[in-house]
């Protein structure tokens, strides 16, 4: 427990202090959101109709990028091979590392999300049911991107292939995060049942994307 | 809504059936053919593997 | 000699040489039984003569999911036992699983255009096949990327059965989509109402097609066999080579 602490407080540390990760995602999740516009025209009606898929996209692809760092510093200093043939079992710090990864680069889309909701003419409500999608669900995309970046962690073009491989698995995810955001704005559905399934996949992300990855990584090894 | 206002789409769909699975047969055939023959020019310059040939001292 | 002897690479490549011509002439009678049946069948159907789509259609539908089941079992066979074989079975079945969820994902396309006046709705089952198609893309290019045979065993295994878990999630979640953003009045396509006089040339179809697709996969198999050992034997010569 001491040494999953230790490596979830080393994480978050060196991604605040080593720079280039949150910031950078959240500028990338702003400029998706300010490209789309120019694609769509300024009509606010449609921004406003279509703001929760624009805003979920841009999470999404904003996540799926800083994926590829997920676990390539470990393994260039050599601290995953420590990981790997440690007594900690390999599952739960990889969990830990996917949880710190989260916290400083999910939350602070999560964060950005409302500021950037005002850009697409979505009232409080709205912003505030995108946020709310976006915090249960950017976990589940950490986690599935935890056992895609395992896979391609060592191969030395992976960052475009491990897109590849976890935008599929993340349909899911993008379907009913958009659809509990618009369940809040207009739709006649209850928001309650896709949130929940929501976080289902997240939970269930919880467990099948550290064992996953740890399989990954030791199968790697010998 | 008979064979002769649609046919075209009923062949169209064998025709792309048969050409998607003539494709996956043509690299198949050619891969196996290839691969045939490297293997037999590895055999003609006497390389050949462990389980086959005769105890050798390893280095 | 038992089943278990075939495990042996060696014996599993002269078994498919024996094998591979009688399933080739299984495969063309069978098919050529199921055409027959299909265009000699009398063509007052519900759906005009465009159900005659069908019987490539569904089958290939079938063996699209059937390609995915065998990459997850060879998966298991490599991650459990790590047979060298089951990495081969695993490969071989990407690209003839991606063939067919290819012939899937066009038929349907060309029977939606009389059927729905356009050829790509986004309906629950396309929707579907479309994904599996982009996740059999991505385990060829995983394949492709790894170079040393084992390791993209490994790598292609995992991400096999997390896709595996993964389809069951991803088809509800395109269900339930669709039934978001459809009215409920989507034409089936297929389902369990279908007429005996189709059923009996789809079965047989679908049985033709289950053969083509054993008899690729074997075909495949083998070639990756042969790749291996060559592979093999550059390793050697390389070893042996002077100055080494």
């Amino acid at each position: 427990m001491k040494a999953l602490a230790a490596l979830f407080g080393r994480d978050v540390k060196l991604a605040v202090r080593a720079g280039g990760g949150a910031p950078v995602a959240v500028l990338f999740f702003l400029i998706v959101v300010t490209i789309t516009p120019f694609a769509l025209g300024p009509d606010l009606a449609l921004l406003q109709r279509i703001g929760p898929a624009i805003l979920w996209i841009g999470a999404l692809l904003a996540s799926l990028l800083a994926l590829d760092r997920l676990l390539a510093a470990d393994l260039d200093d050599g601290s995953l091979d420590l990981l790997t043939m440690s007594d900690t079992p390999l599952e739960l710090a990889l969990a830990t590392k996917a949880l710190a990864h989260w916290l400083t680069t999910g939350l602070p889309l999560v964060i950005a999300t409302p500021l950037l909701a005002l850009f697409l003419n979505l009232d409080l409500a709205a912003s505030a049911a995108v946020a709310a999608t976006l915090l249960v669900g950017t976990p589940a995309l950490t986690f599935l991107g935890l056992a895609g970046a395992a896979l391609t962690v060592t191969l030395r073009r992976g960052g475009l292939l491990l897109s590849v491989l976890v935008l599929p698995l993340a349909i899911p995810v993008l379907i009913f995060g958009v659809a509990a955001s618009n369940a809040a704005v207009v739709g006649p559905l209850p928001f309650g049942t896709p949130f929940l399934i929501l976080c289902a996949l997240s939970l269930t992300g919880l467990v099948i994307g550290p064992v996953a990855a740890a399989l990954a990584l030791r199968s790697g090894h010998d | 809504m008979r064979l002769v206002a649609h046919g075209e789409f009923i062949m169209a769909a064998y025709g792309a059936a048969v050409l998607i699975l003539a494709a996956l047969i043509v690299w198949i055939v050619y891969d196996y053919r290839a691969l045939r023959r490297t293997l037999r020019a590895f055999e003609d310059e006497g390389v050949t593997r462990r389980s086959e040939q005769a105890v050798k001292s390893s280095p | 000699m038992a089943l278990i002897d075939y495990a042996n690479p060696s014996k599993f490549l002269a078994l498919t040489d024996r094998l591979i011509p009688w399933l080739t002439g299984g495969t063309v009678l069978a098919l050529a039984l199921g055409i027959n049946q299909i265009f000699g069948a009398p063509e007052d159907y519900q759906q005009g003569a465009t159900v005659r789509i069908m019987f490539i259609h569904v089958p290939a539908a079938w063996l699209s999911m059937f390609g995915w089941a065998v990459m997850s079992v060879a998966a298991l066979g490599t991650l459990v036992w790590r047979h060298p074989l089951a990495d081969v079975a695993a490969k071989a079945a990407a690209p003839v699983g991606a063939a067919f969820t290819l012939i899937c994902l066009v038929t349907g396309a060309l029977w939606g255009r009389p059927m729905w006046g356009t050829y790509w709705v986004w309906d629950a089952r396309l929707t579907s096949v479309l994904i599996l198609f982009l996740m059999y893309l991505g385990v060829i290019a995983l394949w492709r990327t790894i170079e040393e045979p084992t390791r993209a065993a490994r790598a292609a295994a995992i991400l096999t059965l997390v896709g595996a878990l993964n389809l069951p999630i991803i088809k509800f979640s395109v269900d339930w989509w669709n039934t978001l953003h459809q009215p409920a009045s989507v034409l089936r396509l297929d389902g369990p109402s279908i007429h005996p006089d189709l059923l009996v040339p789809l079965l047989v179809m679908a049985a033709a097609s289950g053969l083509a697709f054993v008899t690729l996969h074997l075909a495949v198999m083998r070639n990756e066999i042969l790749r291996r050992r060559i592979r093999t034997m550059h390793l050697l010569q390389a070893q042996r080579a002077p100055g080494s």
